[in-house]
């Protein structure tokens, strides 16, 4: 095979697979981004700075490297979000790749093509890093000074750009051959005994780290957190299929439909579920974080100013990078529906003599986002304000106390609502692919 | 005359389900053969192996002299993208992929220019009778027409032998007539041995030689 034709049959035609591989290039062009970021400011060199230019955390040659692994630590979530975009429409792939095999492509033709597909996108992502930085850069340059964590670029971090745009490519080429593992595209499923492991697993961490945290401080805190990642990481598949089995038993017609979309494949809105959960419980820490830093600040007055603003910079610019991580996680949930969408069109179709509308339809899908999306991140936002940070942090503020229970009741009900404002944006977004599922020309779609 | 595909005592099972049980066959250059039976005879387990698609738990498959088995994939890949061609009764064409493409497949796989490998293609859309669709995906033409497409596919390489699983399944009669003329016409022509799964006995009538299977064994054979 040239590499004209690797190149060509590799490239993505179909607008839901377009949608997928923009949707990666955008995570690692951002993850490009955060790491151009760290490698501009590892250039400043060691030694302490001035802070009436830099904000204290680039200043401070101490928080300095923290920062950059901090920036580094960004990079690798959001390049986890461009694993996740490429994985959706998994039926959808390996029935190309199975017409692929018949028409003679061999097994290494068919690895080639997966790769050369998440290299492309790893390329395109590295190139765009660049601007994309100095689309950043000038944004955190208009914030105050604490929140300047992002320099300005100059001509000679041009030089940075190379090896970022090599180091995207390489991470395309790494995340296409671990998608192509075992012949397919398909993801690895997650085993039982792996599930009933998390499952038994996670809360006796989860109380192990909560018990142990007044004494053990740290040690006890991360312990809790590990539980807490490995609960949403077992139960979210269980969570899925139990709500779409739940569903299909309903009686209102479009609570059924939803239910049978989300048992036909649950494996996309499971992990989205899984990260937004995340997402949501360390938003939750981080807001818990702040509301202890200035509710100390009101009742000592051993906090200065310039502290509060050290911590919640911190504190807001991870919110920020976390709310732009489940913005992104939603965007791969819509694309993953666009592209369920694309592969039951002749079912969705052959609705259409039953009398199943556009309107319908938009309502069953803004449903199966919902679902999917609302409880997943008001959980995470709970659990998150209730075990979180100010555990972590030594646990001045104790879990029951009013206050984080009254924020965590806010972020919950916050939560909730954004998952549906995100389901309701979604199902406008999607109105051109739902009129498109429904034509009845689909019925002769082989 | 040397077989160009040989099958012996050739067995495969699915987990619980055995489809076939030591089926033997010899296809001869330019030789039209028919196997029929009821569904879940192993008619179309049978092609697969032949195809090379799936491995038998036992026996032998020889294309052109070659044993499957014996052969790296990356060889057997080859060897079926070049002595075998393969139509389905629907779904083997790439679906985002114009016909021009899918017709040239082969060809691209096995290292072929891109504009070669697409003149041959428009040639054999040609012969086929849909040159005109050369730059339509396949969901914008009719189920005869991505056939004759995926005639086209089976045949651009030359093959030995042409594996057919119910070619004109999802056809009706008239386009069924017309794309099995234009299959036995191209594999006549090429002198490619065509081994054809049929339910239908009007195909199975404009074979040399018709194999029944019951069961995943040979019931009877007959010369026609």
């Amino acid at each position: 095979m040239t590499l004209e034709t690797l190149v060509q049959l590799a490239r993505s035609r179909t607008p839901a697979d377009r949608s997928r591989v923009q949707l990666a290039t955008a995570a690692l062009a951002f993850s490009g981004a955060l790491l151009l970021g760290a490698l501009r400011i590892a250039r400043l060199g060691k030694g302490e700075l001035g802070n009436d230019i830099y904000s204290n955390y680039i200043a401070e040659s101490g928080l300095r490297s923290g920062l950059i692994a901090i920036l580094i630590i960004l990079a690798a979530l959001t390049g986890g979000l461009a694993v996740q975009a490429l994985r959706l429409g998994t039926a959808a792939r390996e029935r190309r790749l199975a017409a692929l095999r018949l028409a003679g492509a061999s097994r290494k033709q068919l690895r080639q093509l997966t790769v050369a597909d998440a290299a492309i996108a790893g390329l395109a992502g590295g190139l765009l890093a660049g601007p994309a930085y100095l689309v950043l850069s000038l944004l955190f340059g208009a914030l105050p000074r604490m929140a300047r964590i992002l320099p300005g670029a100059e001509p000679i971090d041009a030089l940075l750009w190379i090896p970022v745009v090599v180091m995207m490519t390489a991470a395309g080429v790494v995340i296409g051959s671990l998608l192509h593992r075992d012949g397919t595209a398909a993801p690895q499923p997650q085993s039982a005994s792996q599930r009933h492991t998390g499952i038994v697993a996670g809360p006796v961490l989860i109380a192990l780290g909560l018990l142990t945290s007044p004494y053990m401080g740290y040690v006890g805190s991360t312990i809790a957190l590990a539980g807490t990642a490995l609960l949403f990481l077992s139960t979210s598949g269980l969570w899925i299929r139990w709500l779409g089995r739940r569903l299909q038993r309903s009686g209102d017609p479009a609570n059924l439909l939803t239910g049978v979309r989300l048992m036909t494949d649950s494996r996309p809105s499971s992990r989205i579920c899984m990260l937004l959960g995340s997402c949501g419980f360390l938003v939750g820490s981080m807001a818990n974080g702040i509301a202890s830093v200035v509710a100390d600040e009101t009742t000592t007055s051993a906090t200065s100013a310039t502290s509060v603003s050290f911590y919640t910079t911190g504190f807001g610019l991870t919110i920020a990078g976390l709310v732009l991580i489940v913005l992104t996680a939603i965007a791969a949930l819509i694309v993953g529906v666009a592209d369920q969408l694309v592969d039951q069109r002749r079912q969705l179709a052959s609705l259409t003599a039953l009398g199943v509308d556009l309107p319908f339809l938009r309502r069953v899908i803004r449903r199966q986002l919902t679902v999917v999306a609302a409880p997943a991140l008001a959980a995470g936002l709970l659990f998150g304000t209730v075990i979180g940070i100010n555990r972590v942090s030594g646990g001045a503020v104790g879990p029951f106390d009013p206050g984080t229970l009254l924020l965590a009741a806010i972020l919950t009900a916050a939560g909730w609502l954004f998952g549906h404002l995100g389901a309701a944006a979604a199902g406008l977004l999607l109105r051109n692919q739902l009129r498109d599922a429904l034509d009845p020309e689909n019925l002769r779609a082989a | 005359m040397n077989a160009v595909l040989e099958l012996e005592k050739v067995e495969y099972a699915y987990r619980r389900n055995t489809a076939l049980r030591g089926v033997s066959l010899q296809l001869k250059p330019g030789e039209v053969v028919a196997v029929t039976g009821a569904s879940g005879c192993g008619k179309s387990t049978l092609l697969h192996c032949a195809a090379g698609i799936l491995t038998p738990d036992a026996g032998v498959v020889q294309v052109d002299g070659q044993d499957l088995a014996e052969l790296p994939e990356e060889q057997r890949a080859a060897l079926r993208r070049t002595k075998v061609g393969v139509v389905l009764q629907f779904g083997q064409l790439v679906p985002d992929l114009p016909l021009v493409d899918n017709v040239a497949l082969p060809l691209l796989l096995g290292g072929h220019e891109r504009g070669e490998a697409h003149q041959a293609a428009r040639r054999w859309l040609d012969q086929v009778g849909i040159a005109e669709d050369a730059d339509a995906v396949p969901a914008e033409l009719s189920g005869g027409q991505t056939q004759r497409a995926a005639v086209a596919r089976a045949l651009i390489t030359g093959p030995s032998v042409v594996l057919a699983d119910e070619p004109t399944g999802s056809l009706d009669s008239r386009a069924g007539q017309e794309l099995l003329d234009v299959l036995l016409e191209a594999a006549r022509y090429r002198g490619a041995a065509l081994l054809m799964v049929t339910h239908d006995n009007l195909v199975a009538a404009s074979a040399d030689r018709e194999i029944r299977l019951r069961d995943g064994l040979i019931q009877h054979e007959v010369a026609l």
